[in-house]
C-alpha cells in the first residue's frame, strides 16, 4: 500500500532558490533578493525629469548624474557589465551629445551666438548646457574613479 | 535668481552626499543575517526573509516580488484614502446647491485629484499588488523575470504621486504653485492654457506613473512567457494570469502613447509648440490621443479584477469556472476590441457621422464578450455549493454592479442616447458602477481571500461582512442616484447647481444629490471598518492552524498559491510531512484510517483533480 505516493518526490520550496545560470559572482556570494539600485534609479529619473523640464538646473545636473551612475551600478550588479565605470562614462558622453543637440536646435554652434543665447537666458539653451554639464560630470567622474580602482566590489566603491 | 540656483545647487549637493552615504552604508549589507527582525508586519505568512537586511532598509532595497506586492498594496491604499477624502469633501459641497464649504477652484482641484488618484495611483497599483505577489506563485516561477526592473517600476510611483499632488502641498506656501484644475481627462485648450506650474508637475508625475506601468507590463509579459514552471502550460495557465497577460499587452500599446501625448502637452504649455492649438494640430487631436489611451485604460483596470473574480468565485461555489476557455477568449476579445472604441467618448464633438457609427458598432460589440463572462460567472454559481464568505460576497456584488454598470454603458454606446446623456451625471453613475462597484469590489474580495497567505492570520469575519454590506448599499445608493440625476439633466463637473428651474427640477436634483452624499459617506464609513479590520487582524488576528483556511481541499479547489503557502507553513512548523504533502495533496482518512491517496494533476483553475484510490481496491 502506498498511501502518499507523489508524482513529484521532490516538492519545491521557495526558500531553495534554484540558481540561475545568469547569476553573477556578486549575487552568489550575497543575498539574492535585495538591491540598493532600483530606488536610486527611480530617484535619479524623477529628479532629472523635473530638473530638466522645469528648468531647475541644479536638479537637472544632479538628477542626471545620479541617474547615469545608478544605471551603471544596476547594470553592473545584474552582471551585464564587468565594470560600471565604462558604461557611466559612455552615458556621460551620450548626455553631452544630447545637450549639444539641444543647444544646436536654438542657435548655431559658434561662440558668439551661444554666448548671446546664454546672456539672454534662453531656456532651451540653458537646459542644453545643464545636460552637457551633467554629461561632463559623469564622464570625468567615471574616468577618475576608474583610475582609482578596478571597480570590483572589493574596492569599496558601490558597484 | 542666481541666489536661488546656488541654494538649489547646495541642496542638490547635500542630496547626492546623502545618496552616497546610503550607498556606502549598503556596502556592509551582505553580511546582515537577521532571522526575525526586519519585518514591519511581524511574522508574515511566508518565509524566505533570512537573506534580507533588517528594518526599513529591507523595504527600500527589496526586489522580492512578494515584498514589492505588499509595497504596491500599501501605496495603493494610501492613494485610495487620499482619493476618498477628496470625494467626500466634494460630496459634502454638493449636498446643497450653492458654494457652502469651498469655492469652485478648490472643487475643481479635488475633482482632478480624485479622478487621477483613483485611476492611476489606486486602480493600477492595487492590481499590480496582486499580480506581483501572486502571479509568480500561480505560474510556479521563482520571481519576476526582471526583479530589479520590478522594483524600479514601484519606486517611480511615490515620486509620481508627490508630483501629482504637489499643488496641494505648495498652495499654502504661497509659491504660486496650485493644484491642477484640468479634470483627469486634461482636455485642451483648458489644460494648455492654465499657467499654473502645478499642472506641469502633475503631468510629469503622470508621465512617471506611465513609465512605471510600462516597465511592469513588460516584466509580466516576460514572466508569464518565460518563467512558468514545468507543470504550467498555456492550457492550464490560470485565469488571473491570462487577464494580467492581456492587461500587460494593452498597457504596452496604450501607456507609451499617453506618455507621448503628455510630453506634447508639456511642450505646448512651456515651449510654444502647437500640437493642440486651434491654429496647429487642434484641441480635438488631444481627445483622439487621450482616448486612444483612455479607453483601453478602462480595460487595463477592469480585466484583472474580472480575472480575480473568475479565480475566486469558483472556490466558494464548489465548482470549476464554467466555460474556462470562453472566459479566456472573451478576455482576449475585449483586449482587441478595446482599441477600436475610443471615439465613443467624442460622439458630441462633431466628428464625421460615418466614423461615429463605426465606433458605435464596435462599442456595442464589446457587450458580447462582457456578457459571456457574466453568464459564465452566473452559471458557475448555478446549483453550486455557495459559501457566502466575505470574498464571495464581494465577487457576487461585483457581478451585480457589473450588470448595472455594463448595461448603462451599452445605452451610452448608442449615439442618440449618448447625445442626450453626454456630460451628465448618468455618465458619472455608469463609470462609477464600474470603477467602484467592480474594480474596488474585486480588489477588496481578493484582499480578503489572500489575507491569510500574506499575513498568516485570519481577518475578523463579522467586520468584513459589515464592510461588504455597507459598501454594497452605499455604492448603489450613491451611483443609482447619479443615474437618475443624469436623466434629470444634471451636468457633471460642477461645484454648484444653482441653475434655472427650466434646465432641471432643482428640488429633485437637490434631494438626489443629498442621497448620493449620504451614500458616499456610507461607503467611506465602510472603508474605515475595513482599514481597522486589516490593521488589527494583521497584528492580532488568529494565526492559521493550517494552510487551507477556506477548506478548498474539500472541493478539490486548492490553488497553486495555497499549495505554495502550505510548503511555507510546513517549513516554518518543522514537519508533519507524513500528514500533508508539499505539493498540496493530502492524505484522506476514513474512520481514522488512511484509505487513499491524492495525485497532483494541475488544472486550468489551478486546483488539482482528486484521484482517490481506495485502499480496499488494492
Amino acid at each position: 500500500m502506498d498511501e502518499t505516493t507523489s508524482d513529484d518526490p521532490s516538492p519545491r520550496t521557495w526558500d531553495d532558490e534554484p540558481e540561475s545560470p545568469a547569476r553573477t559572482s556578486a549575487e552568489e556570494e550575497g543575498p539574492t533578493r535585495t538591491s540598493v539600485w532600483p530606488l536610486v534609479v527611480a530617484m535619479g529619473l524623477t529628479v532629472s525629469e523635473v530638473g530638466v523640464f522645469m528648468g531647475v538646473y541644479p536638479l537637472a545636473v544632479g538628477g542626471l548624474v545620479l541617474f547615469v551612475a545608478s544605471v551603471a551600478g544596476i547594470t553592473h550588479e545584474a552582471g551585464y557589465t564587468g565594470r560600471p565605470w565604462r558604461l557611466a562614462g559612455a552615458l556621460g558622453v551620450v548626455l553631452v551629445a544630447v545637450g549639444v543637440w539641444m543647444v544646436s536646435t536654438q542657435v548655431p554652434l559658434a561662440v558668439d551666438p551661444v554666448v548671446a543665447a546664454v546672456g539672454g537666458a534662453d531656456g532651451i539653451v540653458l537646459r542644453g548646457f545643464s545636460v552637457v554639464g551633467a554629461g561632463l560630470v559623469a564622464a570625468v567622474g567615471a574616468a577618475v574613479v576608474s583610475a582609482m580602482g578596478d571597480g570590483d566590489v572589493d574596492d569599496g566603491f558601490p558597484a | 535668481m542666481v541666489g536661488e540656483q546656488l541654494a538649489l545647487t547646495a541642496l542638490m549637493g547635500v542630496f547626492l552626499v546623502a545618496v552616497a552615504g546610503f550607498l556606502a552604508r549598503m556596502e556592509d549589507w551582505r553580511s546582515y543575517t537577521p532571522l526575525a527582525g526586519g519585518s514591519a508586519i511581524g511574522d508574515a505568512g511566508y518565509g524566505g526573509h533570512a537573506e534580507k537586511p533588517a528594518g526599513i532598509v529591507r523595504w527600500f532595497t527589496t526586489v522580492d516580488h512578494k515584498d514589492i506586492g505588499i509595497l504596491y498594496g500599501i501605496y495603493a491604499l494610501i492613494a485610495f484614502f487620499w482619493g476618498g477624502a477628496a470625494v467626500l469633501l466634494m460630496r459634502a459641497e454638493l449636498a446643497a446647491p450653492g458654494f457652502d464649504i469651498m469655492q469652485a477652484q478648490f472643487y475643481n482641484s479635488l475633482l482632478t485629484s480624485h479622478g487621477i488618484t483613483m485611476l492611476f495611483l489606486f486602480g493600477t497599483p492595487i492590481i499590480a499588488a496582486f499580480s506581483n505577489y501572486f502571479i509568480p506563485l500561480l505560474i510556479g516561477a521563482d520571481d519576476m523575470a526582471f526583479p530589479r526592473i520590478n522594483a524600479i517600476a514601484f519606486w517611480l510611483l511615490p515620486p509620481g504621486a508627490i508630483l501629482i499632488w504637489a499643488g496641494f502641498f505648495t498652495a499654502p506656501l504661497g509659491l504660486g504653485i496650485d493644484p491642477a484644475q484640468t479634470s483627469w481627462t486634461m482636455y485642451t485648450p483648458l489644460s494648455a492654457e492654465q499657467a499654473n506650474p502645478g499642472v506641469d508637475l502633475m503631468l510629469l508625475g503622470l508621465h512617471l506613473t506611465g513609465v512605471s506601468a510600462t516597465m511592469g507590463a513588460i516584466n509580466f509579459i516576460a514572466t508569464i512567457f518565460t518563467e512558468r514552471g514545468d507543470e504550467v502550460n498555456w492550457a492550464n495557465l490560470d485565469i488571473f494570469s491570462w487577464t494580467i497577460l492581456t492587461q500587460s499587452a494593452l498597457i504596452l500599446f496604450a501607456f507609451p502613447l499617453l506618455g507621448s501625448a503628455l510630453i506634447m502637452l508639456l511642450l505646448d504649455r512651456n515651449f510654444s509648440t502647437a500640437f493642440f492649438a486651434v491654429e496647429g494640430g487642434s484641441p480635438i487631436l488631444w481627445q483622439h490621443l487621450f482616448w486612444f489611451f483612455g479607453h483601453p485604460e478602462v480595460y487595463i483596470l477592469v480585466l484583472p479584477p474580472m480575472g480575480l473574480v473568475s479565480w475566486i468565485l469558483p472556490k466558494f461555489s464548489g465548482r470549476k469556472l464554467f466555460g474556462f476557455k470562453f472566459v479566456v477568449y472573451s478576455t482576449l476579445a475585449i483586449g482587441v476590441l478595446s482599441f477600436g472604441v475610443w471615439a465613443h467618448h467624442m460622439f458630441s464633438t462633431g466628428i464625421d457621422p460615418r466614423i461615429r457609427a463605426s465606433f458605435m458598432a464596435v462599442s456595442l460589440a464589446i457587450a458580447i464578450p462582457s456578457a459571456v463572462k457574466t453568464f459564465n460567472w452566473i452559471t458557475t454559481m448555478w446549483n453550486g455549493n455557495l459559501r457566502l464568505t466575505a470574498p464571495m460576497l464581494f465577487c457576487i456584488g461585483f457581478i451585480s454592479n457589473f450588470v448595472i454598470g455594463g448595461i448603462t454603458g451599452v445605452f451610452l454606446a448608442a449615439i442618440p442616447v449618448d447625445l442626450v446623456l453626454h456630460d451628465t451625471y448618468y455618465v458619472v453613475g455608469h463609470f462609477h458602477y464600474i470603477v467602484m462597484g467592480m474594480i474596488a469590489f474585486a480588489g477588496m474580495g481578493a484582499l480578503y481571500y489572500w489575507f491569510p497567505i500574506v499575513t498568516g492570520r485570519m481577518y475578523q469575519r463579522r467586520l468584513a461582512k459589515m464592510h461588504f454590506w455597507l459598501s454594497m448599499i452605499g455604492t448603489n445608493i450613491t451611483f443609482f442616484a447619479m443615474l437618475v440625476l443624469g436623466y434629470l439633466g444634471m451636468p457633471r463637473r460642477y461645484a454648484t447647481y444653482q441653475f434655472d428651474g427650466a434646465i432641471a427640477p432643482l428640488a429633485q436634483v437637490t434631494t438626489l444629490h443629498q442621497i448620493a452624499t449620504v451614500g458616499a459617506f456610507i461607503i467611506g464609513f465602510a472603508q474605515l471598518i475595513w482599514a481597522w479590520n486589516m490593521v488589527q487582524s494583521w497584528y492580532e488576528g488568529p494565526e492559521l492552524d493550517d494552510a487551507d483556511p477556506w477548506n478548498l481541499k474539500d472541493d478539490g479547489m486548492f490553488g497553486r498559491e495555497f499549495q505554495w503557502f502550505e510548503t511555507q507553513k510546513l517549513a516554518a512548523d518543522g514537519g508533519e510531512s507524513e500528514e500533508v504533502r508539499a505539493d498540496g495533496g493530502e492524505v484522506e482518512t476514513d474512520g481514522g484510517e488512511a484509505t487513499g491517496r491524492v495525485s497532483s494533476d494541475p488544472r486550468s483553475d489551478g486546483g488539482y483533480r482528486k484521484a482517490v484510490r481506495r485502499v480496499d481496491d488494492e
